[in-house]
């Protein structure tokens, strides 16, 4: 009884708005569908997520590695199904559960540079947790390094976020040519975010990737934002919010 | 293979106190299984057995004994899955009779080790387990969904033991589940350390360790496991003949 479970990655250059995204997303699917398993994973070691939606972290997949790599170091060998047995044990520890979704925290790596080990570990929990989950929303890292590294191979839904900027354009270009290569995805789609001239939406333009969805900055958003306040908190007819139920839908998530 | 009965005596004699409710084996029992994963939200819980800060363990002694191991059957000490109403403290442990496995020391090791990771391809729907090689913690989840339908340690001790019993190794199972909170769980625990290892040392022969015991790490496990030591001397002398 495999599960086929949903898995969306948004991915993108930094600073385009993925994560206020990636939160939208998360609530718009925890509305329409109350009796699905939702899991939202920060994969972006800046952490963003759990502050757009309003989620208290305790315990990232990095704390997790780093005790399962000092058990290992310290005590018996183990082989690798007991190693993942273990790692599952105590991601349960780190999901944290929200009305309608759980969350998962990728972390900070405490050694600064690479996070080449985290990201090898985190592809490794996506696999674990993938199939008990119905629909999984996992919010990047800026850049191509997650694609690179295979993080994202079980993704079924990819979805790049730019601004109406050309380099926004190239890195979405970008990150398509390398998730060719390396992912064997369901759909691909682009949004445009943070539009500030609607008039020139068509000069952004990726060949084998089609725009969702173009939203228009969001001053309500970056209202909300300035406060402090959630994604969850946001209007339902906030531009942010429809844009990203628009992008959904035209992935065939609605 | 002997080098588990003492502690399955320990175990029996530890549960001798208390009457267990037993099932025999009926593979149209098991409940039904998932296959590849479950996930229960604590959300959709009615309760999870071997909660944190409750006592859990889980460990397997495998043994060639009848008198040990007779039969395929399910024991049950203290309430059943749809009895229970909150947190409870929790340990399942596996007696498996195996046949004469034959080959080298390497392949026993092997052979034993597959008996043992069976447990991690059983995923009854509402029942999900999570276990900690590390800790010898089994925790279980039961949803609230699985309670309504009527879940019981008889389906899911069934789902484990054909589990078990489609390696070609296994004989027959025991599968005990404790539930009962006046069970003393730090010695469950303590023999869950002891059976793994028993096993962590039979890798150890394999690498080669000292054969002076004064200076070994795993003295203590080879006073405590008769036919340990018989097992690796056994194995230094091959070795040296061949040399």
């Amino acid at each position: 009884m495999e599960n086929q479970a949903k898995i969306l990655a948004v991915a993108g250059k930094g600073g385009v708005g993925k994560t206020s995204l990636s939160a939208s997303i998360v609530r718009l699917l925890t509305e329409q569908y109350p009796d699905k398993k939702i899991l939202a994973i920060d994969a972006d070691p800046a952490v963003g997520l759990s502050v757009a939606l309003g989620v208290e972290v305790k315990l990232t997949l990095d704390d997790i590695r780093m005790s399962v790599v000092d058990s290992v170091e310290n005590g018996e060998a183990r082989e690798a199904l007991e190693l993942l047995s273990e790692a599952r044990f105590r991601i349960f520890d780190a999901l944290v559960e929200m009305p309608g979704y759980a969350f998962l925290a990728i972390g900070r790596p405490e050694s600064s540079g690479c996070y080449c080990k985290v990201n090898s570990y985190l592809k490794e929990v996506i696999g674990v947790l993938a199939n008990s989950f119905d629909y999984v929303v996992i919010d990047g890292e800026a850049g191509i390094e997650q694609i690179q590294r295979r993080v994202m191979e079980k993704v079924t839904h990819l979805l790049l976020v730019t601004d109406q900027s050309k380099k926004g354009g190239q890195v979405i270009k970008t990150i398509k040519d390398v998730a060719d290569g390396l992912i064997v995805y369901e759909k691909i789609g682009a949004v445009i975010n943070r539009m500030t001239n609607p008039e020139l939406a068509d000069l952004i333009q990726v060949p084998g990737v089609p725009i969702v969805a173009r939203i228009p900055a969001d001053p309500a958003f970056a209202a909300n934002d300035i406060k402090g306040q959630s994604v969850m908190q946001l209007p339902a007819d906030d531009a942010l919010l429809m844009g990203a139920k628009e992008a959904i839908a035209n992935l065939g998530l609605l | 293979m002997e080098l588990y009965n003492n502690l399955i005596k320990e175990t029996t004699e530890l549960l001798s106190k208390a009457t267990p409710k037993t099932w025999d084996y009926n593979p149209a029992d098991a409940w039904r299984d998932r296959g590849s994963s479950e996930l229960v939200l604590q959300s959709d819980a009615a309760y999870e057995l071997g909660a944190a800060g409750l006592g859990s363990a889980n460990y397997i002694c495998p043994t060639t004994s009848t008198a040990l191991v007779d039969k395929d059957e399910v024991l049950l000490y203290g309430p059943d899955l749809r009895d229970i109403r909150g947190n409870v403290p929790f340990a399942r442990i596996v007696l498996a009779r195996v046949g004469l496995i034959e080959g080298d020391d390497e392949e026993i090791y092997r052979a034993l080790k597959d008996i043992e990771f069976c447990k991690y391809h059983v995923y009854p729907e509402g029942y999900m387990v999570r276990m900690s090689p590390e800790s010898s913690r089994e925790q279980v989840r039961v949803s609230r969904q699985a309670v309504r339908q009527g879940i019981g340690f008889k389906a899911i001790g069934a789902d484990y033991i054909k589990q078990y019993k489609e390696n070609r190794d296994v004989l027959n199972v025991k599968i005990i589940f404790i539930t009962d909170p006046s069970i003393d769980y730090d010695a469950l625990k303590k023999n869950a350390k002891l059976a793994d290892g028993i096993t962590s040392t039979l890798t150890h022969i394999l690498e080669g360790l000292p054969t002076d015991c004064s200076v070994c790490q795993l003295k203590d496990v080879c006073d405590e496991v008769e036919g340990m030591k018989e097992l690796h001397f056994g194995k230094a002398a091959k070795e040296a003949r061949h040399d």
